[in-house]
């Protein structure tokens, strides 16, 4: 598919474990959401086994987040992390993944995916120790509230719009960006893409308003 | 630019752009000045990439072409909230968007550019239910009745039409027991077709010959009323009615007119006077690309910078204290329900095998219950749909839930997995519902200054809201009533988003007539400085869709500020 492009989208000055680690969190984020899904693969073709990995999706997350007056992919890495760990200490997670090396600590990236939804619930819930957070979540509830309530949909607007297929130019300025493919998701979903129009027009149920 | 004129319009979004037309008519001089891009006009070709011209005065400078080619149709580009064309945010998409402090689940959906946020708005024009404003509002609903005509007819608005996802809505309401309603002044709970400020489709649109890419005159149902529209043969023939395409050239063409798109403004300045007290003289205001200061001055200032924006903009410009400012939002707390249909119930009720949200416009059928708030269907594209219907929730994510005794729905909550891709896989066959509650104005709910954060314009705005107990079960009325609807037109999975209170897509009421402004919508404590956006209105309309009113009241307003100023 598409090349790996340079990692400026992580931020340009951090380390290559640091961006590893990043890249992880958002990977496993994204993947819980998106997941890759031979059994739907299986039963209705191939084209539906793909996930959010295959599409990049963790890659717009991390932009995405990365596109704030401060950057924000590392503190809320850092955060799902902080949560990870609290859902063990509270041994509420069911089981730890073995099957996944990860390079860096990152405990977020070794849960089961259900796990990892479980630790962003005690984030949703506040179940959590906020001083234990990174800059800016620390101490900052409101904060913590709305960036793991929007977490779903920047997963979702990533994968089931047409950001993949910007392909090799993804990761450019949004005003560079060409459409380089055929999305995979709008395929999987039916979607046919912009249209001029269709010709379903069923009349009306009524013609005018009246007082 | 000039620098000394009549009045001074601050914001062109939803109303604005009205009251700028309204008074340019009678021949005063408007500078109105907004703070992201101009799409459509031939003096910012690129209007993300470079700064462009200055200020435009005239309809010629109008392109359809231009517009053509910005408003792609592609839900990412367009519509990401924060590197999309349609953001809370300077022109210049390499920057950062602007924040809007919003401590708690949700975030504040609003655009920046000349039509402000109705460039994504779905067009849903209905009146204020009659009960929501007779004896409740410092006016009367017969008092709004004259300007509410005057929009629709310049709008305009008119029934939308029917395809199968609003056919499949309205058979599944009937069988419900409820009744077709007809009129723009609803008293009875009813369905009808959204009164829409969309230019109805050519009645040759099904005809096999009929080409609908040789830009037809009128909407072509392709869907992407969120993702701007750009059907149409001039700007001002466009089908959906953004103010960008029907308040704006219509300003334009009076001549009198200057419009300064990338111009944040960021103070208004005011004056002691022995025999009229504090009164507005004008704006200082700041240059998006360039960073320039300037300062403009004029007889009447108006606000028009939306619900979170005007009350940011008063309290940094230090006017003076009223416990109404930035208080009593209203935010029709939204809901989504969806409700995944089998092929061969849609063959059955329609004819067809599927539904296809993406065909025709995003919202044109609803169902309206005076004392409880409306629901209305919506199709969009997969990328918003599925963060909307299945990313948003105050519940979790329902595979975590609780299994609760009976419910309305099968599911409850943010659906993720393997299950999210299978529900996705039915977009074709999923109808999707958004419920507005009729809120309360409750004066703990609104806007304050953040005490430590400020950006270039200022403080950052925050903004809280928390519904009451009567909210909530106004809103659970409304989410029984829609699933109830989706089983009886046969749906065979009926799921509840439960989105939290705090996602701001109507914000109202933050600047309420009466409390911070006269019955005309002039400022009780600053003279000559009046307001003509969604901050102004008293209440949250019953829960009917807010632009429409707010246009009214901005006509409304311009004939007052002429009576008394012109
Ligand atoms: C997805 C979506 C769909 C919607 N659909 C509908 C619908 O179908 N029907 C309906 O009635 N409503 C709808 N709404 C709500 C509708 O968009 C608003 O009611 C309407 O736009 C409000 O108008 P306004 O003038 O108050 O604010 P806005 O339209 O937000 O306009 C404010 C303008 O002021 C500018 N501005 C702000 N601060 C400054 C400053 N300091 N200096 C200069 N300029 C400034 C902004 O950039 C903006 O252009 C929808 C909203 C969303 C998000
Ligand atoms: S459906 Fe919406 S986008 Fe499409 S032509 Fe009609 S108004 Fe325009």
């Amino acid at each position: 598919m598409h090349n790996k492009q340079n990692k400026g989208y992580v931020e340009k000055e951090y380390d290559n474990d640091i961006i590893i680690y990043i890249e992880d969190t958002f990977k496993a984020l994204a993947d819980a959401i998106v997941p890759w899904t031979p059994t739907l693969g299986k039963i209705f073709g191939v084209i539906q086994s793909y996930g959010a990995q295959a599409l990049y999706t963790d890659e717009y997350t991390i932009y995405s987040l990365n596109y704030f007056e401060i950057p924000l992919a590392l503190p809320t890495a850092q955060m799902l992390d902080v949560a990870a760990s609290e859902l063990m200490n509270l041994s509420q997670n069911k089981q730890y993944q073995n099957d996944r090396i990860y390079p860096m600590e990152g405990s977020f990236a070794f849960l089961l995916p259900k796990d990892r939804f479980r630790a962003i619930t005690l984030l949703e819930d506040l179940n959590i120790n906020l001083t234990q957070l990174p800059m800016p979540y620390k101490n900052n509830p409101g904060l913590v509230l709305s960036m793991t309530s929007a977490l779903n949909r920047f997963v979702t607007m990533g994968y089931y719009s047409e950001w993949w297929a910007y392909g090799t130019t993804r990761l450019d300025s949004p005003n560079k960006r060409q459409l380089e493919a055929f999305p995979i998701s709008w395929e999987q979903v039916d979607y046919p893409g912009p249209s001029y129009g269709y010709k379903v027009f069923r009349g009306y149920l009524i013609n005018e308003f009246t007082d | 630019m000039n620098n000394n004129v009549d009045v001074i319009v601050i914001g062109a979004g939803g109303g604005g752009p009205v009251i700028a037309k309204e008074l340019a008519e009678k021949d005063i001089k408007v500078l109105l000045l907004e703070a992201g891009p101009w799409y459509g006009n031939k003096n910012w070709p690129n209007p993300n990439e470079n700064k462009g011209g200055v200020s435009s005065t005239s309809d010629d400078d109008l392109s359809i072409e231009l517009l053509r080619k910005q408003f792609t149709d592609l839900e990412e580009d367009m519509n990401d909230v924060i590197t999309g064309k349609f953001r809370w945010g300077p022109a210049n998409r390499n920057e950062s968007p602007w924040d809007i402090n919003t401590p708690q689940k949700g975030f504040a959906w609003q655009n920046s550019g000349i039509g402000g946020t109705t460039l994504h708005y779905f067009a849903n024009s209905p009146r204020a239910y009659p009960e929501a404003v007779n004896g409740v509002w410092p006016i009367s609903y017969d008092e709004l009745i004259p300007y509410y005509e005057k929009v629709e007819a310049t709008l305009p608005v008119s029934p939308a039409p029917s395809t199968p996802k609003e056919e499949l809505f309205y058979y599944g309401a009937k069988k419900a027991g409820w009744n077709e309603i007809d009129t723009l002044n609803v008293r009875e709970p009813g369905y009808r077709p959204q009164p829409a400020a969309i230019l109805p489709p050519d009645p040759r649109i099904n005809e096999p010959g009929f080409n609908l890419a040789e830009n037809p005159v009128g909407c072509t149902l392709r869907g992407h009323c969120i993702n701007g529209c750009n059907v149409g043969l001039t700007v001002e023939g466009v089908a959906k009615r953004s103010t960008l395409v029907s308040y704006i050239p219509l300003a334009l063409k009076t001549g009198n007119v200057e419009i300064m798109p990338n111009t944040f403004v960021t103070k208004v300045l005011t004056q002691e006077t022995p025999n009229n007290g504090l009164q507005a003289v004008g704006v200082r205001f700041r240059n998006t690309w360039t960073g320039e200061v300037g300062e403009a001055h004029s007889k009447v200032v108006i606000m028009a910078a939306g619900a979170i924006e005007t009350p940011r903009l008063w309290l940094n410009s230090m006017l003076p204290k009223n416990p109404w400012v930035g208080k009593g939002l209203i935010n029709h707390w939204f809901d989504c329900l969806a409700g995944i249909y089998e092929e061969e119930d849609l063959i059955r009720v329609l004819g067809v095998s599927d539904i296809k949200p993406y065909v025709g416009q995003n919202a044109a059928a609803r169902f309206d219950y005076p004392g409880l708030g409306v629901i209305q269907i919506f199709g969009v594209s997969p990328g918003l749909y599925s963060s909307m219907l299945y990313s948003t929730s105050g519940k979790g994510y329902h595979f975590l839930s609780e299994k609760h005794y009976q419910t309305p729905w099968d599911m409850e909550g943010m659906i993720v997995g393997e299950q999210l891709k299978e529900f996705m896989r039915y977009y074709p066959r999923t109808l999707a519902v958004l419920i507005f509650t009729d809120d309360e104005v409750n004066i703990n709910n609104g806007v304050t200054l953040d005490p430590k954060i400020k950006d270039e314009n200022g403080f950052i705005p925050v903004v809280r809201y928390y519904p009451s107990k009567k909210d909530k079960e106004k809103r659970d009325k409304l989410a029984i009533i829609a699933a109830d609807i989706f089983r009886k037109s046969g749906a065979k999975l009926v799921i509840r988003s439960n989105w939290p209170p705090g996602i701001f897509i109507h914000a109202q009421c933050t600047m309420r007539m009466g409390y911070v402004t006269d019955n005309n919508c002039e400022a009780l404590q600053v003279k000559r400085l009046y307001i003509a956006d969604n901050s102004v209105q008293f209440n949250g309309l019953g829960g009917p869709n807010p632009t429409l009113t707010t246009q009214a009241l901005a006509t409304r307003s311009a004939e007052k500020i002429i009576n008394k100023y012109f």
